[in-house]
């Protein structure tokens, strides 16, 4: 008796029920490569996203409530943003734009004038995927994109700028950030980052 | 009477391996559960999001036997990563050395003096084969990204 209750217990579930994916994907990720100065491939990462409030609010802003909800016509989800703070790996989902910002600003220090963000002009869809890049950051000083010896501890994804320039800071709308292995970048060193947002679902 | 409960017993055990064998097959099982940490990931049954794909480029160094120990930069990267849970042993498996960043590998899986080490893992947060990893070595090629 003892030996049939000890096999109930076995085989009876153990509350963790599988979570079945019914077919549907609503996810982002962000895949990175890390160039030396001359080029070579150095590592190459695939990490998903977490998703922000103000993103979330945005897909649903433009999708059943109206896009003055948010803002122009010409808005739209399509720069890549460094950040080189390390609370980025650790957002919780409330965090702005603006402390995506200002924590990047405190953890790179000195004068602001590296552009840690670049907009993709030619952000596409397809097969319900959108993709934005790829875009090449670069280090060094002054035109670069982060000064030489930083660390990129995350990536946010932002709102595109207007004029598709690069530019420092995320714009309005932090939609996600990518908790990517943290990667020091010498002077003319590289990454390239694709992020891909998919909404597919089953059978599409 | 000995005879009758030896039969008793007998019985008692078919019945139990009868239904272990009908219900432990259910995924949720303890059993299941028990034994599914040290199986194969299944990449299949794991979602894409959860699921972190790295790789490097990894140079052979020196060869002794079937062992081969080959320069790895920036595996320390791949390691550090906080969603790996389980990358101390990965480092303990592949005898990493941090200071000379090396690792040692079976030589008959290296795709010449220059090879690409992949290290797939799965999140914590996954239903399926959560924290377990794998690593698999491929041939060098550059990573040419660009818009599907």
């Amino acid at each position: 008796m003892g030996l049939l209750g000890l096999i109930a217990i076995l085989v009876i579930p153990a509350g963790t029920q599988s979570m079945t994916n019914d077919g549907f994907n609503l996810y982002g990720q962000a895949t990175m490569t890390y160039h030396d100065a001359f080029g070579n491939e150095m590592l190459s990462q695939t990490v998903h996203n977490q998703l922000f409030d103000q993103g979330e609010d945005f897909i649903l802003a433009n999708t059943f409530t109206g896009i003055t909800d948010i803002g122009t016509d010409a808005t739209q989800i399509g720069a890549i943003c460094l950040t080189t703070a390390t609370a980025a790996e650790s957002y919780a989902e409330t965090v702005t734009h603006i402390v995506f910002n200002t924590d990047h600003d405190a953890a790179e220090g000195g004068s602001d004038d590296e552009n840690n963000c670049r907009t993709d002009g030619t952000v596409t869809n397809s097969t319900q995927i959108a993709t934005i890049g790829p875009l090449t950051f670069q280090a060094g000083s002054g035109t670069d994109n982060l000064f030489a010896g930083s660390t990129i501890e995350a990536i946010g994804i932002c709102e595109a700028d207007s004029g598709d320039a690069d530019n420092r800071g995320c714009d309005d709308t932090l939609f996600a950030v990518v908790d990517t292995s943290d990667v020091t970048l010498a002077n003319g060193e590289t990454v390239d980052i694709t992020y891909t947002f998919n909404l597919q679902s089953a059978g599409s | 009477m000995g005879s009758k409960k030896d039969k008793v017993v007998l019985a008692g055990l078919a019945i139990a391996t009868v239904l272990i064998l009908i219900f432990a097959t259910n995924e949720n099982s303890l059993v299941s559960l028990f034994f599914n940490q040290y199986t194969p990931v299944v990449w299949d049954e794991v979602i894409e999001r959860n699921i972190v794909r790295s790789s490097i480029p990894i140079e052979l160094l020196v060869m002794e036997n079937n062992n081969c120990t080959v320069s790895a930069k920036n595996f320390d990267k791949i390691v550090d990563h906080q969603y790996f849970v389980k990358s101390n042993d990965i480092i303990r498996e592949l005898n990493y050395d941090r200071n000379d960043e090396t690792l040692s590998l079976p030589c008959d899986i290296l795709e010449g003096d220059k090879s690409r080490l992949n290290v797939w893992f799965v999140v914590e947060e996954s239903t399926k084969h959560s924290n377990k990893y794998e690593y698999f070595v491929t041939t060098w090629e550059e990573t040419v990204d660009s818009k599907p």
